[in-house]
């Protein structure tokens, strides 16, 4: 207990005050455990944090080798709590297909199968088909490819998103009119997906600072499949060594 | 002398109840209004709380009832709309902006409000007080949480148990 005579605050009914911490994001309520006793009882009886969803140490890596269908997973026997072998997602058919990790965060994995993306989480087994965007006005589109990024931070939200970012095709005959154009655009709509609604949903960015160069230069190299997810910020492994910076993806909840 | 009245087929005028608060001050508020508490829903709807009658509120003080009537008058053309499906954007823009002006107040107010929508079970000011707290919360250290809501200093000990808990919760304090 804490303390009598104290403020208000202390002495709350532990339902109201579970009604108060159940709207902190985890980070928050992982801070509130600290802050006395019957606090951490309210959070912990009430299971409010979700443990699961934490990033509480590494649990293991995944490689890629030639030649292998699947990532294969290593990891030390004692933290053996994850499936390697994302063999559940065979049974979703028989055709044979190849996976390959495109991208990670927090926990999260992006597996590509046959140029279809999944979100899998190795830890739970539990799995969604990102769906195929959908067809865009932009004329942004013809001169390039898009690949997905995903964003994971379970200490802010149990959601995740998957960001949909442009490239310049490589070994593509750009019309005149767009060579010159510089890259990234100064404004640019792309497509973001939420885990709430699996929906992609138009979004504008405006670029800030320079352009790198232009569109026709940025054909010299491929971006390098990276991305980092940081405190709201998405950061993107672009073309021509550049790094793209995504502020403000998440809006928190 | 005043036609006894049976339920609420009184032309118009909107029917009246009475709630006395516990230092025996009486406010008179629509029924409607009072309605948004359930623990008083079923009285009323009895028919109690007309007349002389009032209903006593033992738990709550009349600053706080006045309050709490405050928001239950605003609240109530709303919730009788059934949640106000049909609300324009400006009546909604409208209550949000008395929402946040509402919660504006002193934390000694904040904690009877609180208590007074829970023993009333008033849903929408359970949960707006709830937010309100949960908002003076976020992103402090469990040391600051402490300062704002007035706890008293730790002792060594629940200072032992911060410090562990940060070393434990490393990621939640970056």
């Amino acid at each position: 207990m804490c303390r009598l005579r104290s403020a208000g605050a202390a002495l709350l009914p532990d339902d109201v005050l579970a009604e108060i911490l159940g709207r902190l994001p985890p980070r928050g309520l992982a801070v509130s455990r600290a802050v006395c006793k019957s606090w951490r009882a309210v959070v912990d009886d009430g299971r409010l944090l979700r443990a699961d969803l934490l990033p509480l140490s590494v649990g293991g890596i995944f490689l890629k080798f030639q030649g292998h269908k699947f990532p294969e997973y290593f990891s030390r026997p004692s933290t053996n709590k994850v499936s390697g072998h994302m063999d559940y997602l065979l049974s979703l058919d028989s055709i044979e297909y190849h996976a390959s990790i495109s991208g990670h965060c927090n926990g999260l994995v992006l597996l590509d199968r046959d140029d279809h993306d999944f979100v899998v989480n190795p830890a739970t087994r539990v799995w969604a088909p990102v769906p195929p965007l959908p067809p865009t006005a932009s004329s942004l589109l013809n001169i390039c490819h898009c690949c997905n990024y995903i964003a994971f931070d379970p200490t802010s939200s149990p959601d995740y998103q998957v960001v949909s970012v442009p490239h310049v095709k490589c070994g593509y005959q750009l019309p005149p009119s767009v060579q010159g154009a510089e890259w990234p655009p100064s404004s640019c709509t792309m497509h973001l997906l939420s885990s709430r609604t699996n929906q992609w949903e138009e979004r504008s960015f405006a670029r800030e600072g320079k352009a790198i160069a232009t569109a026709l230069e940025m054909q010299d190299t491929m971006e390098l499949p990276y991305s980092a997810y940081l405190n709201g910020t998405l950061y993107v492994c672009g073309q021509r060594n550049s790094v793209l910076r995504f502020v403000d993806i998440y809006t928190l909840y | 002398m005043a036609a006894p009245e049976s339920g609420d087929g009184n032309n118009g005028a909107a029917r009246m109840v009475t709630l006395i608060s516990s230092d025996n001050t009486r406010f008179e508020v629509e029924a409607a209004a009072a309605s948004l508490s359930q623990t008083l829903q079923l009285t009323i709807l009895d028919g109690g709380g007309g007349g002389g009658d009032g209903i006593p509120l033992p738990n709550v003080d009349s600053a706080t009832l006045s309050k709490v009537l405050e928001y239950c008058i605003k609240h109530a053309p709303a919730a009788a709309n059934g949640g106000a499906p049909n609300a324009t954007a400006v009546d909604r823009a409208e209550l949000e902006r008395f929402d946040n002006e509402f919660v504006n107040i002193d934390q000694s107010v904040l904690y009877s409000l609180i208590m007074a929508a829970h023993n009333l079970e008033i849903e929408g000011l359970q949960s707006l007080v709830a937010k309100k707290v949960a908002d003076m919360i976020k992103g402090k250290s469990p040391m600051e949480i402490r300062r704002t809501l007035g706890f008293p200093d730790p002792t060594p000990e629940e200072q032992a148990e911060m410090n562990a808990h940060m070393l434990e919760y490393g990621w939640a304090y970056e």
